[in-house]
């Protein structure tokens, strides 16, 4: 089984958050929708375990970043569905420019040359 | 239960979720081409484990501890329920060794670790003097406070204490008291004995900071020779024999047949200044007089130290200070006047201790007994424990494949070994809670037995407080997680396919890892061994040494011996008229048919009671004295008793006259010395016996053996009084 798992990347701990808070900042999802739609974005190499997902949801709801409430789906399902509140909002920039931080220092140190030569 | 719907419809919500999200799923695939099956397997095989998802979402709520717990301990208490065998024998070996423990630290609690219930006691101190040469007493009196030997002692006389009063000023306060002999006491309801009485001083409450329950305590008002008479009592004695009602302040009752008013009730923690005693009530020191015969002048003789004192430091005043200040007082007050009772040899000092640790009371001597107790009763809850570790280890084994079957479930380490901790917890607070139950009855039994065996006075009194509920509570805990761990460890730790595959019953034999678990199983049944023969044995020794005690000889007749005990002084009889009832007694009981003789003696044999006499043997120096108990008989005691005389006679009836005449004249010399210290000044002519008869005495073998070797001791004189005739 090892061999369909191979081309995804181990989230790093925390980005959860943000993919999740990111997928909810224009439409409520369900818990389903959520990891398809990481997926699909991540063209299939972000795969969100649903060991990892529904813990995560769970938690952010109960930090109030995010609200949840159960719908009836358009084939006829009731499915609970999380929306973004004000304050997962608000968290939702501050992850995104965290996360814009790190990837600039991760890109520094792994390309170094271009501020030595600067020099 | 609002509270579970909650949880359950909050559980119901998740799973609902779950469900959606595997039917999406599937439903995801099916679009794709899959089949019906194929996608909703490959949708499960995506999703992973559902128990676990659920169980680590439902982490992220919190508070599901708490429904696991509960969950636990119904799991728990339904396993146990299926196996009663085992549960029932882990509980009662459980309560056995815990019941135990508890009562033996109950009892050592409240006999030996006890606070002095004083106002902050570490400002009160004792007086305790030292020399290298015991004192020339008049008489000396100690009451079981502290420590007492030869060279040191917490007793002194009545003018030292008013001195120390007077001088002491780097105390606050100073308080003097003394025990009381036997008081009768009457008017209320049947006459009764009062054997712990004890004569205060009227500053005695307000030094050691006691509160009175109801009424007022004991004033400096109180104690002069022209107060009338109060008492304060025992809150315990208050609610035993007065019913504890208010009614009973203002109350008079009889003491000695003096009058005395009931004034308040002391504090209830406050039993006594030492502990391991219970004072009954507390009378004024001035009051003595008036209850009790003037056998000596001690109020006022220097040479008489019978008081017990404790002072009160000022606040700021350090304890060396208020002892070179106390310490010259004591040391003008011994080594100066006409006869010093101390040489300057003798370096009599006095030293302040912290009350608490010098007022011992009977601690010393019950330690050794309840320390010996401490330690069987903790090897017994080693075995115990060692037991209940022998069987849940054998349970672990038999339910090895069980807990296999729940980690390939998703059951998590930790939930296991949680699961399996409120097993053990319940278990043993279960048997603790038998415990408590079991080590009341052990109590009440081992005070039935100290009672009965005490003479009518119980020296303590304990109970199953808050601190011997916690020792308990702590020992059932760490009981239940120390052996509840081992067997979750290895419940953990087992290999779970040959686990699996092995049928019912046995676990996985060919793993090491068992086979070290059964070496710790029989480390544990040689510990419990060994410890079950260190107690066998012990108790075996014990049973050895008692059936030779009731084997050894005590030296007179027990068998078909009848004793009873009276105190004719308690309804105002004089020595004399007692004297006279005793022989009344003695010819009236003889006349009964089956009676073959009859005596009296001051205390009985073998009571532990004694009175020690110093003495002087013919051609020894005068300072050179020698000590030997005394134990005064009465006509026909050694006939009754069945002790043989070696040689000699026993004492008849000229003997006790010339005792009589003796004690007379000691009486009129000891009330003219009374008379002198009052007056102050010393007569002339000095009261002594003129040409009285020696006293006679009879002396034990030892007495000879020690005293006149290879002589014949008949006829011998010693000290003032000259002894006579038989050698026991």
């Amino acid at each position: 089984m090892g061999e369909r798992y191979q081309n995804r990347i181990e989230l790093l701990q925390g980005t959860l958050d943000l993919l999740i808070l990111q997928t909810l900042l224009w439409a409520p999802r369900h818990g389903y929708d959520i990891s398809q739609t990481i997926r699909a974005l991540s063209g299939e190499v972000l795969q969100v375990d649903a060991g990892s997902l529904y813990p995560a949801l769970h938690r952010l709801e109960k930090q109030k970043w995010i609200a949840s409430e159960w719908k009836i789906s358009d084939n006829k399902q009731r499915v609970k569905v999380y929306r973004l509140t004000a304050s997962g909002k608000r968290r939702l920039t501050e992850e995104r420019s965290r996360w814009a931080q790190f990837s600039l220092a991760i890109a520094g140190v792994l390309n170094p040359a271009r501020k030595e030569s600067a020099s | 239960m609002k509270f579970w719907s909650f949880w359950r419809s909050r559980r119901q919500e998740l799973q609902d979720e779950i469900q959606n999200h595997l039917r999406m799923a599937a439903a995801d695939r099916l679009d794709r081409g899959s089949s019906a099956r194929e996608a909703e397997s490959a949708a499960r095989r995506e999703f992973g484990n559902v128990g676990l998802v659920m169980e680590v979402t439902r982490d992220q709520w919190r508070w599901t501890w708490l429904e696991d717990l509960l969950g636990d301990v119904r799991y728990g208490l339904r396993t146990l329920r299926r196996s009663p065998g085992f549960t029932a024998v882990v509980i009662l070996t459980l309560a056995l060794g815990i019941g135990a423990n508890s009562a033996i630290f109950s009892l050592i609690d409240a006999a030996l670790l006890s606070r002095l219930p004083v106002r902050d006691a570490d400002r009160l101190v004792l007086l305790e003097w030292r020399a290298h040469k015991e004192l020339a007493f008049e008489s000396y009196m100690a009451y079981g406070e502290c420590r007492t030997g030869q060279t040191s002692g917490c007793s002194f006389s009545a003018p030292f204490f008013r001195e120390v009063k007077a001088r002491g000023e780097v105390f606050s306060s100073v308080a003097a008291f003394a025990g009381a002999n036997r008081l009768s006491m009457s008017g209320n309801g049947p006459a009764s004995v009062i054997d712990n009485a004890e004569y205060v001083s009227g500053d005695f409450f307000e030094t050691l900071g006691i509160q009175p329950a109801a009424g007022r305590l004991i004033s400096p008002e109180d104690d002069t020779p022209s107060s009338t008479p109060v008492v304060v009592l025992n809150y315990d004695f208050w609610q035993n024999q007065f019913g504890g009602l208010p009614a009973a302040i203002g109350k008079t009752i009889f003491l000695n047949k003096v009058a005395c008013t009931i004034v308040g009730v002391a504090e209830p923690r406050f039993n006594a200044p030492a502990p391991g005693t219970t004072i009954q009530m507390w009378i004024p020191l001035s009051v003595q007089p008036r209850l009790q015969l003037p056998w000596d002048n001690r109020e006022l003789d220097p040479k008489s130290w019978y008081l017990t004192l404790v002072g009160r430091l000022k606040p700021g005043t350090p304890l060396s200070q208020a002892q070179a200040v106390v310490n010259t007082l004591f040391h003008n007050e011994v080594t100066s006047g006409a006869k010093p009772m101390a040489k300057p040899e003798d370096a009599a000092s006095l030293a302040l201790l912290p009350a608490e640790e010098g007022l011992t009371g009977d601690r010393p001597e019950i330690a050794t007994p309840f320390y010996l107790l401490m330690f069987a009763v903790g090897v017994v809850l080693l075995i115990a424990c060692a037991n209940i570790a022998g069987l849940l280890l054998s349970r672990a084994t038999t339910r090895t494949k069980e807990m296999a079957l729940r980690a390939t479930l998703g059951a998590s380490a930790g939930r296991i070994v949680r699961q399996l901790l409120t097993e053990s917890l319940v278990l043993s607070l279960a048997g603790g809670a038998l415990g408590i139950l079991f080590a009341s009855w052990v109590v009440a039994a081992i005070m039935a037995f100290i009672v009965q065996n005490q003479d009518g006075r119980v020296p303590f009194i304990p109970a199953i407080n808050v601190r011997v509920l916690l020792f308990t509570l702590g020992v059932s805990i760490l009981t239940g997680i120390l052996f509840g761990l081992a067997p979750a460890l290895r419940g953990i730790r087992v290999n779970l396919m040959p686990a699996l595959k092995e049928g019912s019953g046995s676990s996985a034999p060919e793993s090491g890892g068992a086979r070290r678990w059964l070496a710790a199983g029989n480390g544990l049944v040689v510990l419990q061994m060994t410890l079950s023969i260190v107690v066998l044995a012990g108790a075996g020794v014990l049973v050895r040494t008692l059936q030779n005690l009731k084997r050894v000889d005590p030296g007179f007749e027990t068998r078909n011996l009848l004793t009873f005990r009276l105190d004719p002084t308690l309804l105002g009889y004089s020595p004399e008229s007692a004297d006279n009832l005793y022989r009344d007694l003695q010819t009236r009981l003889s006349s009964f048919p089956g009676v073959r003789s009859v005596s009296y003696s001051w205390t009985p044999l073998l009571s532990g009671w004694l009175w020690t006499t110093t003495f002087q043997l013919p051609g020894n120096p005068k300072d050179k004295g020698s000590d030997s108990d005394m134990f005064a008989a009465g006509p026909d005691f050694f006939q009754t008793m069945g002790i043989p005389l070696l040689s000699g006679r026993a004492f008849g009836p000229r003997d006790f006259e010339v005792a009589q005449a003796a004690a007379a004249a000691r009486a009129a010399k000891q009330a003219q010395a009374a008379a002198e210290l009052k007056s102050g000044t010393k007569s002339k002519s000095p009261a002594q016996p003129a040409n009285l008869p020696p006293v006679p005495l009879i002396v034990n073998h030892a007495f000879v053996q020690h005293y006149f070797p290879n002589q014949n001791p008949l006829g011998s004189a010693a000290g003032g009084i000259s002894q006579r005739p038989g050698e026991k």
